[in-house]
């Protein structure tokens, strides 16, 4: 046998240099930990092909072999379900990966076997990651995993990723399996009633040909599951399909009256008795259950009484948190690039290659980067919220709250993340299991304030209020996104996007101590977006813009008629071209070009302001300088200021979340609706705060 | 329709939004159809399943439920379609 093994590697490995492998399981079992135990820094994303699911994937050497790894999205069963489900189930059908490592969470193992049973009637080889042992056993449960592999027909391994126990050993199974398949893997029997009826499905399935690449088994399990993918398959490539589901539907009426269930309840019974059956053989408990700690601090963290306050109370620290301690390094930084302009302005003749340096470049991206410390603080608070399990509470208990919006709680998650920034925020909509509810989260997300609004509100809150007012003035535009959500929300779904709500289904997992590294990771991958953005799309911008606003200058002795100098430029031109559109809100030209040249990035404003005010002024350089020229500036009053903030708010959001919006909602139809709306939006409010305003006597 | 063959000589059944916090009990029937009961089914909820309300949001809000070793939050909509046949206590 081992000799046997030791000849067919090379040979196999010849004709296949590459094994495989998919890792699968559900979702919180630790299938990210496994991966990056397994794959270490050898790892990229990529998305799966037609959709923007993301797609991890690793190699790794071991021995003579070389292996792929492939991260599945976390799935509760191959039902097809969500979008992620189905990319999943997809990618182990048409992709055949020559071994599925499913991943099991070693302390809700019933639960979790429930789709290595799926994978089996599947007829993939599958290996079980018996994970989190330690936990288990911390439960006083331990786990017998020799009995645990003859009961199920496939190979266990014991893990606890997360110190990189098992993994070694993982893998090598792993291999072994890919090249030699495993035994005769256990097929749940469904009874004499069910089963009768499977093999008959199967028999028709077989003398029609079948489905290509999948069991007939499995197709008639989940043709008697009523799986609309497969009975669409079924339906357009087996001959006489049709009649087969009519037949199928028969069936199905008949075991309903017989078994007195739906059928798809019937053969669940039947898993999870199979599956039920194994761990009362292969897990024995010790007598004494440690303390549920989960349960304990649900109690008060979920309850009906606290619930809300302890929620508002996070909510208010986050944000605190996030100002109070984020505005120290938001002034170091500042004053880092503030040095840096002044070093290339003493560097650099006068010219155009220094204005295009201090006032374009280090103007327009450090403008940006400033913020980058409240940007990741604020997504360090998420990550902890997210790794400790937090996050799915939050959604319980707001799940009441966004009924009155017709949404349900885990809408919630998306919009909280779109405070830091939109793009991953439209991403974090694909856990939303309906069409309706992802496309009104991701029309009212903008909605949000993003990270990148914040430097506009800094600058004008700076020049124009006191600075104990700023906070308070801040504050109020935040409350005003989310107002503006909210009702945008229900409206989009008491007309375009009407029907039932979706019921609200989440699994709330165990309460875990984050750790440092995973944290960390969370949050650099999400700031890391942020601060690309800066160092591509905002520099780019920065320099187009700084052209724009500086070419063409007017020829010597051209008669301005008292206007600055950059009323000549192409942008200046602009700018007098949308001035009678934007005059009703108090804008004038100037702003009008800081607003289209913020159309790509709402950082970008502050970046045009900056450099239109220095380029105008060019005596001294900085914010400061900035502020006090737009202070200088008759247009700028307070009120002009704050409908400046409102509009900013509310626009299109920037170039990188109008690219996402578009490819999450699969059509450009969408994407040009929520540009037509929020500009619209965005004028109307803007108007009706700037001539209420003026009546009120404030401007 | 005929019922259960192997009913158990317990509580009365009641929808699962309609029990107390801390109550358990046993599925005895999940109605509607479609997507969703797959999806409770995959999360473990499942006809003669074990089951503990954890937590209630009351009124129109969801509710917490334990089934084997996880804990499923539920909306009240769906709740209401969870037969529960409550422990004789």
């Amino acid at each position: 046998m081992v000799c046997v093994v030791t000849k067919a590697a090379p040979l196999a490995a010849a004709a296949r240099p590459e094994i495989r492998v998919a890792l699968a399981g559900n979702p919180n079992a630790g299938k990210t930990t496994v991966f990056n135990a397994i794959t270490g820094a050898r790892q990229h994303v990529g998305n799966y092909p037609g959709v923007t699911v993301e797609k991890k994937e690793g190699e790794r050497t071991v021995g003579d072999a070389f292996v792929h790894v492939v991260d599945l999205p976390g799935t509760y069963s191959l039902t097809a379900y969500s979008l992620e489900e189905v990319v999943a189930r997809n990618y182990v059908i048409d992709e055949r990966p020559d071994v599925v490592i499913d991943v099991v969470d070693a302390s809700n193992l019933e639960r979790n076997l429930y789709l290595t049973t799926q994978f089996i009637e599947l007829g993939v080889s599958v290996v079980v990651c018996l994970n989190m042992v330690d936990m288990a056993e911390s439960m006083g449960r331990s786990i017998d995993t020799e009995l645990l592999s003859e009961l199920l027909g496939v190979p266990v391994v014991a893990t606890v990723a997360s110190k990189s126990e098992g993994v070694e050993e993982l893998l090598t199974v792993a291999i072994q399996t890919a090249r030699d398949g495993h035994g005769a893997a256990r097929d749940v029997r469904y009874g004499r009633e069910l089963e009768e009826h499977i093999t008959e499905l199967v028999e028709l399935l077989e003398g029609a040909g079948g489905l290509p690449g999948v069991p007939s088994r499995w197709v008639a399990i989940k043709l008697l599951e009523d799986d609309q993918e497969v009975c669409g398959d079924v339906a357009r490539d087996v001959p006489g399909g049709e009649e087969l589901l009519d037949h199928v539907v028969r069936i199905r009426a008949h075991l309903e009256a017989v078994v007195g269930d739906d059928a798809e309840l019937a053969l669940a019974d039947r898993r999870y008795g199979f599956i039920n059956g194994a761990c009362a053989e292969a897990v024995t408990s010790s007598a004494e259950e440690a303390v549920d700690w989960t349960e304990r601090i649900d109690r008060v963290v979920t309850s009906r009484v606290l619930g809300i306050p302890i929620f508002l109370i996070l909510m208010w620290g986050m944000f605190e948190l996030v100002f109070r301690f984020g505005a120290p390094p938001m002034g170091w930084l500042e004053s880092g690039f503030g040095w840096l302009g002044t070093q290339a302005a003493a560097w650099l003749p006068d010219g155009p290659l220094q204005s295009l340096l201090v006032d374009g470049i280090i103007g327009g991206v450090g403008g940006v980067l400033i913020f980058v410390p409240q940007i990741m603080l604020l997504f360090l608070v998420i990550s902890l919220f997210e790794d400790s399990g937090y996050m799915s509470r939050a959604a319980f208990v707001v799940d009441k709250l966004m009924h009155h919006i017709g949404l349900h709680g885990k809408s919630f998650i998306p919009m909280l993340i779109g405070f830091g920034c939109t793009v991953p925020a439209i991403m974090a909509t694909r856990t939303l299991e309906s069409r309706r509810d992802r496309l009104t989260t991701m029309l009212v997300t903008p909605l949000m304030s993003c990270g990148a609004r914040l430097p506009v509100y800094v600058l004008l809150t700076g020049a124009f209020f006191a600075p104990q007012l700023a906070g308070k003035v801040i504050f109020s535009i935040y409350v005003l996104g989310v107002l503006l959500a909210v009702l945008m929300a229900r409206i989009f779904r008491s007309t375009i996007l009407t029907g039932p709500l979706t019921p609200f289904v989440m699994e709330l997992p165990p309460y875990r101590m984050p750790t440092l590294m995973g944290t960390l990771l969370h949050m650099w991958e999400r700031a890391w977006c942020y601060i690309r953005k800066a160092g591509t799309m905002i520099l780019a911008a920065s320099v187009v813009i700084w052209a724009l606003l500086s070419y063409p200058t007017p020829p010597a002795g051209f008669d301005l008629q008292g206007e600055p100098e950059i009323a000549y430029t192409v942008a200046g031109r602009l700018g007098r071209v949308i001035e009678p559109v934007i005059r009703p809100l108090g804008f004038d030209w100037k702003i009008g070009i800081s607003l289209t040249a913020g159309m790509a990035a709402k950082e970008v404003v502050v970046a045009t302001l900056a450099t239109t005010y220095s380029i105008e002024e060019s005596e001294e350089t900085g914010s400061t300088a900035v502020r006090e020229a737009m202070r200088r500036d008759p247009i700028f009053t307070p009120l002009v200021a704050y409908v400046l903030m409102v509009f900013v708010l509310i626009y299109p959001p920037c170039l990188a979340a109008m690219a996402v919006l578009w490819r999450e909602s699969g059509s450009w139809k969408w994407l040009a609706f929520a540009v037509a709306y929020t500009t619209t939006l965005a004028w109307l409010v803007s108007f009706i705060v700037y001539q209420g305003g003026r009546a009120l006597g404030l401007g | 329709m005929q019922s259960n063959p192997c009913e158990l000589p317990s509580g009365p059944v009641l929808p699962l939004d309609r029990m107390r916090v801390g109550e358990a009990g046993e599925i005895a029937r999940i109605s509607g159809g479609g997507g969703i009961v797959r999806r409770l089914i995959d999360l473990g909820l499942a006809p003669g399943v074990p089951i503990k309300l954890l937590s209630d949001a009351g009124s129109a809000g969801p509710v917490i439920v334990r089934v084997g070793d996880s804990r499923i939050g539920i909306g009240r909509g769906m709740a209401r379609r969870v037969l529960v046949r409550a422990n004789g206590a």
